[in-house]
């Protein structure tokens, strides 16, 4: 396995009294794209703000490409992109002369200046704009002009704030186009609170929910037939230890407060599953074969314990 | 990476049309009271030819710009700086810079480089002004002109920093300059308010020094450790603006550590301080004289000035003082109310405010003029006064000078000793020698002739080069025949009357008055008038040995009147009465060996007597005779410093196009750059 890009543990942050995260872990491989998912409030934005560096964590540790961002943070932030929520863009500077600049504050060579700037106005749709003032551009354009901004050095590992924000239908097919395309030999994080999006393009996805993480899904696990998964909820606490000796199951994912994600072998019979939790008596209350329901446990997590 | 901020935001500043106008303004303004200035020196020039020691055109345009510019720029900076954060808040841009591989320090550093670059170009376009004034047939003062741009260069960077700091502390930009506004003007203002301990904190005073041409290392470290002191205010709050909580603690007692080691350093600074003086003719700095006069110094002096509690009053004597000082840090200064030692001014004779007192040794002098000139003679005087001897004859009803009567002279000893000389009361009866250190012999009114062995000691005294002071009184004799023969001296009978004395108010006719003095240097710049009760006219015949010079005159409508003064009086020629100017004081010099004899003759006794000594200028005259006839007058000699700049020759044409460039080319053309690019830029 590479040496994982972002590597953030316990992570905790607190504004006066109010604690805004509360002991999120989070790792980001490269290839990966992560979705982080909750609710307004939830504590992506402090996340992801101590993630790029701009926010110091009250305590917990991050490493952005094997390199302590609290001890060594110029270099550690060099391998890192950031789009925070609002672009970040000087309104009275054109469009190259803002990308220059950004290339510049990064780290980027003076003799690669020019390839990068033509590379990255390119692959984010603003080749015909380089001499607009940043203040005259329409809001796709202006989220646009943000990405570039975190791209524009190559990072290994890109964090993104909510970038469809304020994109229309079409541009959103174009930015996920993008990140696909940018995800394939980096990583990259992205926030929103938009459940399609995260099917969309995440590999994988953590659900926040008042600072704390909920849950961590994968979403495009190599292809398995439908009838090969199963999602469980038992009345009773158990380990998932306990769930991979059973016959015939491969992998187990909990998905928190008794409910278990299972991949189980292409032969085994799922009526079989089922027979051995109940004989086991731990209170099988839901069978349902299939992926989870991304959209239900997301209502699920962050509505409270209304389901018990 | 401190440039590229710095980069960023120079050419944000020059893109936005807001720097241009501001520093158009600015200079507009400026122009404005440099042209008024000039025209206010025009036309003072023909006064100023006359006067010694007048300042030039370095001192009354140039300085006087700068101090205006350190204002107009202390309003113009926090306008520039005051969006440098806090629009990069409300924007939301800062997490870019905070995103970057970037530090902090580099981010302060970068912005305040570009506001500094901005602000020097506008510094240059300033120097302008002053360097205009070559074009104009004068030269400048070079070395002052420097010291002043790099004061003027320093208080812009202080201003700088703090508009900095405001800037990062808000997200109002109108906040930020509000803020900085009531910093610098408390630094302003802050020694107005407070003694002196708190003027060291204030800026006017270190920002003066540097405009009068003295680096002065305090002062300039002063400049350098408050920047510095907001610079790194400005960076660690951006710092706390990512870090948690937790850590308030710590950043909390940083800030007074802070303050403590600034204040500290600028402390510790000010007692190890370097002096240069760049103004011409080093104007700021004693002259080699007064330094050799210094080391003469074997114990400490004490000065004090009296001078009310009024900052820019003392400020200006200050800088004197200061001068002495930093060459003999043992002088003792201080500084006294007079309205809160109403006892203590009327014990040593203080009689105006900013009057000086020295004290050396247990001697003392006072001085009103407060300039190297006085002071040098005053430590001269200081110095030489433990050995000058004034001998005082007496036994024949002469005037003693520790007498007490009202013809006595008892004050005008007093004053005598004070100043240092010894005052020994002789008589030749008793012991028939004078002492061969005797200084100056005063013989005051003898009542009673002389015997005749008398008579020979103090012939051999006179013709052996002894100086004498003698006061006559009117009479039939003046006691010392053979003295008078010797010296070509005579008397004029009766007693010198003056009308003038009656348009004056008074109603003694017999008092003479003296109003305007000779070039002689016993009476040099005196201005006093001086007022002599029934004095006698003095007159000489040629004795070819002596030169005689008239020291006191009288007026014209004055006469000696032989007959009693009763009820009307007028001149009578038949009766030798002679009209006026009469002498009522001769001086008689003559070459003795290798040094100047002196002698110097009143025919009045009465204008030093402790019934008259507080008359007008009558203590000064006797003191500057007395210090003439020891010789302890300018024994040195300080040399005017005449500005060279004095000249200014502008002829209309020339001072239309200064005008011009200055008030509408310059600004204007400031103004369309700003116009120009911010239409163009609009339109991208």
């Amino acid at each position: 396995m590479t040496r994982p890009l972002i590597e953030a543990v316990s992570l905790h942050r607190y504004f006066g009294e109010h604690c805004a995260v509360n002991g999120i872990d989070c790792t980001l491989r490269s290839g990966e794209i992560l979705g982080l998912l909750g609710p307004n409030g939830a504590g992506k934005s402090t996340t992801m703000r101590m993630l790029s560096g701009t926010l110091v964590p009250s305590s917990g540790s991050i490493r952005l490409n094997g390199i302590d961002l609290g001890e060594q943070p110029l270099e550690a932030k060099r391998s890192m992109g950031y789009l925070p929520e609002r672009p970040p863009l000087y309104l009275d500077m054109t469009v190259d002369e803002y990308l220059i600049f950004c290339a510049r504050l990064r780290g980027v060579e003076k003799h690669a200046l020019h390839k990068t700037l033509e590379k990255t106005k390119a692959r984010c749709g603003l080749a015909s704009c380089g001499k607009r003032l940043s203040g005259n551009l329409s809001k796709g354009y202006r989220q646009r002009l943000g990405i570039a901004q975190a791209i524009i050095h190559d990072p290994a590992s890109i964090i993104l704030d909510e970038p469809t924000n304020g994109l229309d239908p079409q541009q959103i097919l174009e930015f996920r186009e993008l990140i696909r395309e940018l995800g394939q030999n980096r990583g990259i994080i992205l926030s929103t609170h938009i459940l399609q999006e995260v099917k969309a393009i995440c590999d994988r996805v953590l659900i926040l929910n008042e600072g704390q993480l909920a849950a961590m899904i994968p979403l495009n696990p190599p292809p398995q037939p439908e009838n090969r998964q199963l999602t469980i909820q038992l009345s009773n606490p158990v380990s998932t230890m306990n769930l991979e000796k059973l016959p015939g199951v491969t992998a187990v994912q909990a998905l928190g407060e008794n409910r278990f994600h299972l991949a189980l072998d292409p032969t085994t019979q799922t009526r079989a599953v089922a027979e051995q939790i109940i004989g086991y008596g731990w209170g099988l209350e839901e069978f349902v074969s299939g992926q989870p329901d991304l959209e239900k446990l997301f209502i699920r997590l962050t509505q409270g314990d209304t389901s018990t | 990476m401190t440039l590229v901020i710095a980069g960023k935001e120079l050419r944000n500043l020059f893109l936005s049309p807001f720097a241009w106008c501001l520093m158009a303004v600015s200079l507009l303004l400026l122009a404005w009271l440099f042209l008024l200035r000039i025209e206010d020196f025009l036309n003072l020039q023909p006064r100023l030819a006359a006067l010694h020691e007048a300042p030039g055109v370095t001192a009354l345009i140039v300085v006087p710009q700068f101090d205006t510019a350190a204002v107009i720029l202390m309003l113009l900076v926090p306008l520039l700086g005051m969006g440098l954060f806090s629009r990069e808040f409300s924007n939301g841009t800062f997490s870019l810079l905070l995103s970057a591989p970037v530090s902090t320090a580099r981010i302060v550093l970068g912005k305040y480089l570009a506001m500094m670059t901005l602000l020097s170009l506008l510094l240059l376009l300033f120097l302008l002004m002053p360097l205009s004034v070559l074009t104009m047939g004068s030269s400048i003062d070079m070395g002052t002109l420097a010291a002043c741009t790099l004061g003027l260069f320093l208080a812009v960077a202080l201003y700088a920093a703090v508009g900095l700091y405001f800037s990062s502390l808000t997200r109002q930009p109108a906040v930020a300059a509000v803020s900085s506004y009531g910093v610098l003007l408390l630094l302003w203002v802050i020694d107005l308010a407070g003694g002196d301990r708190l003027s060291h904190l204030g800026l006017s005073n270190h920002l003066h020094r540097l405009f009068s041409g003295l680096i002065v290392t305090s002062d300039v470290v002063y400049f350098i450790l408050v920047t510095g002191l907001f610079l790194t205010l400005t960076i660690k709050r951006l710092e706390t603006l990512r870090t948690s909580p937790p850590s308030t603690l710590i950043k909390l007692s940083f800030y007074p550590l802070l303050v403590f080691a600034v204040i500290s350093i600028g402390m510790l600074n000010v007692r190890h301080t370097q002096v240069w003086d760049w103004s011409d003719a080093a104007r700021n700095s004693l002259t080699q004289t007064s330094l050799r006069l210094l080391e003469k110094l074997e114990a400490p002096l004490k000065i004090t000035s009296f001078t009310p509690d009024d900052t820019r009053m003392r400020q200006r004597i200050r800088v004197i003082i200061d001068r002495y000082r930093r060459n003999r840090p043992d002088i003792i200064f201080e500084f006294v109310d007079p309205a809160r030692q109403p006892a203590l001014i009327r014990e040593l004779g203080i009689k105006m405010s900013g009057e000086l007192r020295l004290e050396y040794q247990g001697r003392s002098e006072l001085l009103q003029k407060i300039d190297e000139q006085s002071l040098a003679d005053a430590i001269q005087r200081l110095l030489a006064g433990g050995d000058r001897w004034i001998v005082n004859l007496t036994g024949h009803g002469e005037r003693q000078l520790d007498g007490k009567a009202n013809y006595d002279l008892g004050q005008f000893g007093d004053h005598l000793k004070r100043k240092g000389y010894q005052v020994q009361a002789l008589n030749l009866s008793a012991n028939p020698q004078l002492p061969t250190n005797t200084s100056l012999l005063a013989i005051a009114s003898p009542q009673h002739a002389y015997l005749r062995n008398e008579t020979r000691i103090l012939s051999d005294y006179l013709e052996q080069g002894g100086n004498l002071l003698w006061l006559l009184d009117p009479g039939e004799s003046n006691r010392l025949e053979p003295l008078a023969m010797a010296m070509g001296l005579l008397t004029l009978p009766g007693v010198i009357v003056d009308t003038h004395s009656a348009t004056l108010g008074l109603d003694d006719p017999t008092l003479a008055l003296v109003t305007e003095y000779s070039k002689h240097p016993a009476t040099a710049q005196f201005e006093l008038v001086t007022l002599y009760p029934q004095a006698m006219a003095l007159d000489t015949i040629e004795t070819g040995e002596w030169k005689v010079t008239p020291l006191l005159t009288t007026q014209t409508n004055s006469w000696n009147e032989t007959g009693p003064v009763f009820g009307e009086v007028s001149r009578d020629p038949e009766a030798g009465e002679i009209r006026g100017p009469l002498s009522i004081a001769l001086v008689f010099t003559r070459e003795w060996e290798d040094r100047q004899q002196r002698v110097v003759v009143i025919g009045d006794g009465d204008f030093i007597s402790n019934s008259f000594l507080g008359n007008g200028g009558n203590l000064d005259l006797g003191l500057n005779l007395v210090r003439w006839l020891v010789r302890d007058e300018h024994l040195i000699n300080i040399p005017p410093r005449v500005a060279n700049d004095r000249k200014l020759d502008l002829s209309p044409s020339r001072g239309a196009t200064i005008g011009l460039i200055f008030l509408l080319v310059l600004p204007l053309s400031l103004l369309m750059t700003g116009a120009l690019i911010w239409w163009y830029r609009r339109r991208l």
